[in-house]
C-alpha cells in the first residue's frame, strides 16, 4: 500500500546506539527498519534491556518494552523480542513481519559458517568492513576442511571488503582463495579484475596467463575498467570537508 | 463544587471584568463559581497585582486592595496588552501573555482543586471581541499553566452566545434568537441566522442595530422601545437574552415589546461563560447540539487533509478543519515516504461536497530506499480563505541523513475542482 505512514511515536531525545553498526537512531521505524533489515546482527548488543529500556522510556512505549523483556526472560527467541515493536510502530506491512520470522526461524537451523557468513555480509552490507573480514575469518575457520562453495563464498566476499578498505594485498588474496576453491569463471574473472586494478599491467598479463584467463575475459575485464573510468565524478566545492568525511568514513568502516 | 475531575471550564474575560464557572454534570447546567463562597459575587475586575515585599501575584478584588494600600502596582487592560512584550511591572519586564497566565491561573485558583490543568477535560476562554495575537497569547499561558492544546477552546462571545442558545431547550430557538447587550446607555443587537439549506445547518451571526439611550431614566424606557420596534419588526423571536451592565427596572415598555408572540426573554449577566462552559462540553464530551454547526467571520469554510497509512489501512488524517477559527489551529504531523515522492491533499468544503486534491511536489529530494523518508508536515492558516502548507526532509536518522529542505504550497479553501 502505497502512501504517507503515519508516525505515531515520538522521536527520541537520546538516541539508541546499536554497536554492531556504529550507528545512532532516534525512531522507531528506524529500529524497526533495522532489524528488519539484518535479523543477522539482532545479537546480545542489541536485544538486551538497554534496548528496552530506551523503547520504555525515550519512545513512551513502557507496554512494548514490557513484551520485549518477555520474550527476553522467556528466551522466545529474535522474532518474539522484536514483535511487539513492530507492531507498536506500523512501519512494518504484515507480510512483512511475516517474513522476518520466517527469515529469522530459517537462520537459526543453519549450520555456524552460514550464520557468521550471513552476519559478516549483513556487517559489509552497513559499511562495517573491518568487522565484516574479522567475521569471515571466523566463517572460513569454522568451515574447516568441508564444504568448499560456502568457503569460497565466503572468501569472495571477504575480498569485496577488504577492497573497500583499499587493502588491496588481502584483498586479491582473498579472491584467489575463492577461485581456488570453487574454480568458476566468475571467480576468476573477480580475481583477475582486482588484480588489475591494483597491480602494475605487467604483473596483470603475466597472472591472465599463469592462470589461462581466455581473450574473451581479458575483453569483458578491460570493457568493466572502461566503463568504470567513463563515469563522471564531480568534485565537491569543499574539497576539504568531502576529504574529512570520507576519512571518518573510513574509520568508521574500519572499526577503527 | 460538585465536580473534582474531567473539569469543564469555561472562563469570560472581560476588559473590566471576568467571571468563572464550571459544567456541574450532576444538575446538568453551568454553575458560575463565587469570587468569595457563599456569596453573590461573581463577576471580578480583570486586574491584577504584585505584592513588591512578598513577590507574591494577587488577582482581582485583592489585586485592587492591596494597589490601594500601594503594595503593589495595579496592572489593567490584560487583554489589550496582552500581545506586548516587556511589559513592565514594578521593575520586573513581562510578556503580556504572562501577565494573562497569572490572571487566569489565579482566576482557577478560585476552583479550589489543586492543579485544574491536570484536571480538566477541557476549558474554554470566551471574549467578547477575539483578535488572532489575542487568541495566540492566550493559548500560550494555558499552555504554560499545563493544559494540553487539544483541552484549550478560545472563541469570541458571539461563539459563547451561540453554544448558549443551542444548550437551551428548543422552544427557545425554534425560532429567530436574538441577543441585546447593554454596556451603560449603548445598546447593541446581534440575531442567530440559521441557513436551513446546508447540512448540518449553519448558523451565523448578524447584527441587527446599534443605538444609544438616554441616561435619564425616564428616557430610557422609550427609547429603547423606539429601537426595539425596529429591530423586532421583520422576525418572529422566540427568545432574546439580555445582557450586560445598564437594563434594569426602567424597562417595562420594552418589555411588553419583546414579550409578544411568546417569546422567551431573559435577563443575566453569565450567558458567555455559560456559553463557554456548554462550549467545552460540546467538544470533549458527549456533542449535544445536533445538526448545527456555527460560522463565524474567521471560520474556515473548507476542511484541509490527507489520507494516511495507519497499522496497513488508510485513513483521513484532517490538517485543518472547517469550522475552527483559520487562527486557532497549526497541524504538525510526521509520516514515512511509501512509495511516494509527492504529497496529495485534498480540500473538503463544509457540507462534504465536492472538494479540490492539491499537489506538493517534493522536487530534490535525495533518491532513497523507500520508506527511509520521513517528512515533517506542517499546516496553518494565515486568513480564512487560505491553508499554508510546508514540508521538511528529516532524512531517517544517521542511516539517510536529512537535508532539511522545505517544499511550501498555498492552498485556496474556496476554490473547487
Amino acid at each position: 500500500m502505497i502512501g504517507y505512514r503515519l508516525c505515531r511515536v515520538r522521536a527520541a531525545e537520546h538516541p539508541f546506539f546499536i554497536e554492531s553498526t556504529a550507528v545512532n537512531v532516534w525512531t522507531v521505524e528506524e529500529l524497526c527498519y533495522f532489524m528488519y533489515r539484518n535479523p543477522e546482527l539482532i545479537d546480545g548488543t542489541l536485544a538486551g534491556l538497554p534496548l528496552t529500556r530506551w523503547v520504555a522510556e525515550e519512545l513512551a512505549l513502557p507496554k512494548t518494552a514490557l513484551g520485549m523483556e518477555q520474550a527476553l526472560k522467556t528466551d522466545a527467541g529474535i522474532a518474539a523480542f522484536a514483535l511487539p515493536l513492530f507492531q507498536a510502530s506500523g512501519y512494518l506491512t504484515e507480510g512483512e513481519i511475516r517474513a522476518f520470522c520466517q527469515a529469522v526461524e530459517t537462520l537459526v537451523t543453519r549450520p555456524v559458517p552460514e550464520r557468521l557468513k550471513r552476519r559478516a555480509d549483513a556487517l559489509a552490507r552497513n559499511r562495517r568492513y573491518g568487522k565484516a573480514e574479522e567475521v569471515y575469518l571466523q566463517a572460513s575457520e569454522a568451515c574447516g576442511s568441508r564444504d568448499s562453495a560456502l568457503k569460497a563464498g565466503i572468501w569472495h566476499n571477504s575480498g569485496v571488503a577488504a577492497m573497500q578498505m583499499l587493502e588491496y594485498e588481502k584483498a586479491c588474496s582473498s579472491f584467489e582463495k575463492a577461485y581456488k576453491l570453487r574454480a568458476a569463471r566468475a571467480d576468476l574473472e573477480t580475481y583477475l579484475l582486482a588484480v588489475r586494478i591494483t597491480k602494475p599491467l605487467a604483473k596483470y598479463q603475466a597472472k591472465a596467463g599463469a592462470l589461462g584467463a581466455d581473450q574473451e575475459m581479458l575483453d569483458e575485464i578491460e570493457a568493466r575498467l572502461a566503463a568504470a573510468n567513463a563515469e563522471e565524478v564531480k568534485l565537491p566545492e569543499d574539497t576539504s570537508a568531502f576529504l574529512s568525511g570520507l576519512r571518518q568514513a573510513y574509520h568508521r568502516e574500519a572499526g577503527t | 463544587m460538585n465536580e473534582i475531575r474531567n473539569l469543564l471550564i469555561g472562563l469570560e474575560l472581560g476588559e473590566e471584568t471576568s467571571q468563572l464557572a464550571y459544567y456541574d454534570r450532576r444538575t446538568k447546567n453551568p454553575v458560575s463559581v463565587a469570587v468569595k463562597p457563599g456569596t453573590n459575587l461573581y463577576r471580578f475586575p480583570t486586574v491584577l497585582t504584585r505584592l513588591r515585599e512578598e513577590g507574591k501575584w494577587m488577582i482581582g478584588y485583592e489585586a485592587e486592595h492591596f494597589a490601594s494600600e500601594g503594595r503593589g502596582s495595579l496592572v489593567k487592560n490584560l487583554l489589550r496588552i496582552s500581545s506586548r512584550s516587556g511589559f513592565e511591572v514594578d521593575g520586573t519586564y513581562m510578556e503580556g501573555w504572562e501577565l494573562l497566565q497569572v490572571f487566569i491561573s489565579g482566576a482557577l485558583d478560585m476552583l479550589g482543586v489543586s492543579d485544574p490543568a491536570q484536571l480538566a477535560q477541557g476549558i474554554c476562554i470566551t471574549v467578547r471581541s477575539l483578535t488572532p495575537n489575542l487568541a495566540a497569547a492566550l493559548k500560550r499561558a494555558l499552555r504554560k499553566i499545563g493544559f494540553a492544546a487539544e483541552k484549550i477552546f478560545i472563541q469570541d462571545g458571539l461563539e459563547s452566545f451561540f453554544y448558549y442558545t443551542y444548550s437551551q431547550r428548543p422552544e427557545i430557538w425554534n425560532r429567530t434568537v436574538g441577543l441585546i447587550e447593554f454596556e451603560k446607555n449603548e445598546v447593541t443587537m446581534h440575531c442567530l441566522m440559521e441557513n436551513k439549506k446546508t447540512r448540518p445547518i449553519t448558523v451565523k451571526t448578524r447584527k441587527i442595530g446599534h443605538t444609544w439611550i438616554p441616561a435619564d431614566v425616564k428616557k430610557k424606557d422609550a427609547a429603547f422601545a423606539a429601537a426595539l420596534t425596529k429591530w423586532l419588526e421583520d422576525q418572529t423571536f422566540s427568545g432574546l437574552f439580555i445582557t450586560g451592565e445598564g437594563f434594569g427596572d426602567w424597562s417595562k415598555q420594552s418589555l411588553d415589546l419583546m414579550c409578544r408572540d411568546g417569546c422567551h426573554v431573559f435577563a443575566g449577566d453569565n450567558l458567555f461563560v455559560r456559553g463557554a462552559c456548554y462550549t467545552a462540553l460540546e467538544k470533549t464530551d458527549e456533542p449535544m447540539i445536533r445538526g448545527r454547526v456555527y460560522l463565524g467571520p474567521d471560520m474556515l469554510r473548507a476542511s484541509v487533509g490527507l489520507d494516511v497509512i495507519v497499522r496497513d489501512k488508510q485513513q483521513w488524517m484532517p490538517l485543518v478543519s472547517a469550522g475552527e477559527n483559520w487562527f486557532d489551529r497549526e497541524t504538525c504531523i510526521d509520516f514515512i515516504l511509501d512509495g511516494r515522492s509527492d504529497i496529495m491533499m485534498t480540500t473538503v468544503p463544509m457540507d462534504g461536497k465536492g472538494g479540490k486534491p492539491w499537489r506538493l511536489v517534493l522536487d530534490g529530494l535525495p533518491k532513497r530506499p523507500d520508506r527511509t523518508t520521513r517528512i515533517r508536515l506542517k499546516a496553518y492558516c494565515t486568513d480564512a480563505d487560505t491553508c499554508v502548507v510546508k514540508a521538511e526532509d528529516l532524512g531517517f536518522g544517521e542511516m539517510f541523513p536529512a537535508t532539511h529542505k522545505i517544499w511550501t504550497l498555498k492552498i485556496a479553501l474556496g476554490e473547487e475542482s
